[in-house]
């Protein structure tokens, strides 16, 4: 059977999802709900209609694709990746909620020698992990909170998951990095950033991306008509920004994405 | 479709034309896309703009591409280069690089049927500027100015 995969969105002159230009792929369904989530309109599987009252246009988000399909506009920028060390990101909602369409669009990417990486969540079964990992060069593995009360009440998720799926990540040799949001007033706290460090340490985490906040994604939740509880929180100062990395900087290599 | 600014008094005459462009708005600047038409990434832009065959032609085959002062920082620079040295290696002639100013931004607010092709980035997540919140418009304006 020919796998299909639900599709949000194909952005292409992608400069924040990993190095060169990349194209990434925002696959739909994701079984979290970071409230502060940038991309509200990949949560559910089903297709949906964004109204933006500002400019009066409608956008749709939502088609199944199939491997051939995507790859074929992935591939139409075959030349930016291999000028700039680029390829494909797949991204979402929770792409490895599709391990099969995902590690097909992968295996048809990755034999045009293309470099391929996944950006997830990891609180997924194991086996999405396996099945993707032959065709993918690296993960992007999101890790925002320090403990397994505020995975379950604050992301709806499973903090075990994760850490477990972190530890097979590095067993099994795999690249991957990992990327941590700073959410003013949620996890920067000195005590919470303290926190965040000891867990990623006992996990053996070498290196981490920050990702400051922003709110960019308040148009979307409008446009969706969802409450957006981020909605008048303000970005890092340059200051507080400086303070945590030089907090994480201690412990770890890190990288700040502007 | 007219350089140099004779695109907006070109565009004053020109009645109203079949892809949507009302009569009197201005034509398309040289060989640039009309305005709001590349809503698909530079990539796409280019690889559009790079079909003719430009040895062909003398003049007005300049492009011009707006990006976010993001896009001029230190990594993200590289990539510009890259999709430089992509656009002549396929034959473009010559492509002006603008980073979006106030003004711009400013005006965008106004007008956005005149920039739905215009994307502002940060932090591995970009959007095009005229689906944003009016608040959060001027949230980056004013970062811009700061840059």
């Amino acid at each position: 059977m020919e796998e299909k995969l639900n599709v949000s969105s194909i952005q292409h002159f992608s400069t924040g999802d990993g190095d060169g230009i990349r194209t990434t792929v925002f696959l739909k369904g994701c079984h979290l709900r970071c409230p502060w989530c940038h991309n509200p309109e990949t949560w559910s599987k089903e297709p949906q209609t964004l109204f933006y009252s500002v400019s009066n246009k409608s956008v749709k988000c939502g088609k199944l694709m199939t491997v051939e399909e995507i790859s074929k506009e992935i591939l139409a920028d075959r030349d930016f990746y291999i000028e700039s060390g680029g390829g494909l990101t797949v991204s979402g909602g929770e792409p490895l909620l599709n391990p099969d369409g995902v590690s097909a669009l992968a295996e048809r990417i990755k034999n045009e020698y293309i470099s391929v990486i996944i950006d997830t969540s990891a609180c997924v079964p194991f086996e999405s992990f396996e099945k993707t990992a032959p065709y993918c060069d690296k993960f992007f593995i999101d890790f925002k909170v320090s403990n397994e009360d505020d995975y379950k009440n604050v992301l709806h998720g499973d903090f075990n998951a994760v850490c477990n799926n972190i530890r097979n990540v590095i067993a099994n040799g795999w690249d991957f990095n990992i990327r941590i949001p700073l959410i003013p007033g949620f996890n920067t706290s000195d005590e919470y950033v303290e926190d965040m460090i000891k867990v990623l340490l006992f996990l053996g985490v070498k290196s981490v991306d920050l990702l400051p906040f922003h709110r960019l994604a308040s148009g979307k939740y409008k446009a969706l008509g969802i409450k957006y509880p981020y909605e008048n929180t303000k970005p890092l100062t340059a200051e507080n920004l400086k303070k945590t990395a030089d907090k994480y900087k201690q412990y770890f290599n890190i990288k700040i994405e502007k | 479709m007219a350089a140099n600014i004779s695109n907006i008094s070109a565009g004053k005459q020109i009645s109203a034309t079949p892809d949507g462009r009302l009569a009197g708005e201005p034509l398309s600047d040289a060989a640039s896309p009309t305005y709001g038409r590349d809503v698909n990434g530079a990539t796409t832009t280019i690889l559009s703009l790079t079909k003719p065959d430009y040895s062909k032609v003398a003049t007005g085959t300049v492009i011009n591409q707006q990006f976010s002062p993001s896009m001029f920082n230190d990594e993200k620079r590289k990539k510009l280069l890259s999709l430089i040295k992509v656009f002549m290696k396929k034959g473009g002639q010559e492509i002006q690089i603008n980073a979006t100013s106030r003004q711009i931004l400013k005006d965008a607010m106004e007008n956005p049927d005149k920039y739905s092709n215009l994307v502002v980035r940060v932090s591995g997540f970009s959007a095009f500027y005229v689906t944003l919140d009016p608040d959060v418009q001027k949230d980056i304006l004013n970062r811009t100015q700061q840059e």
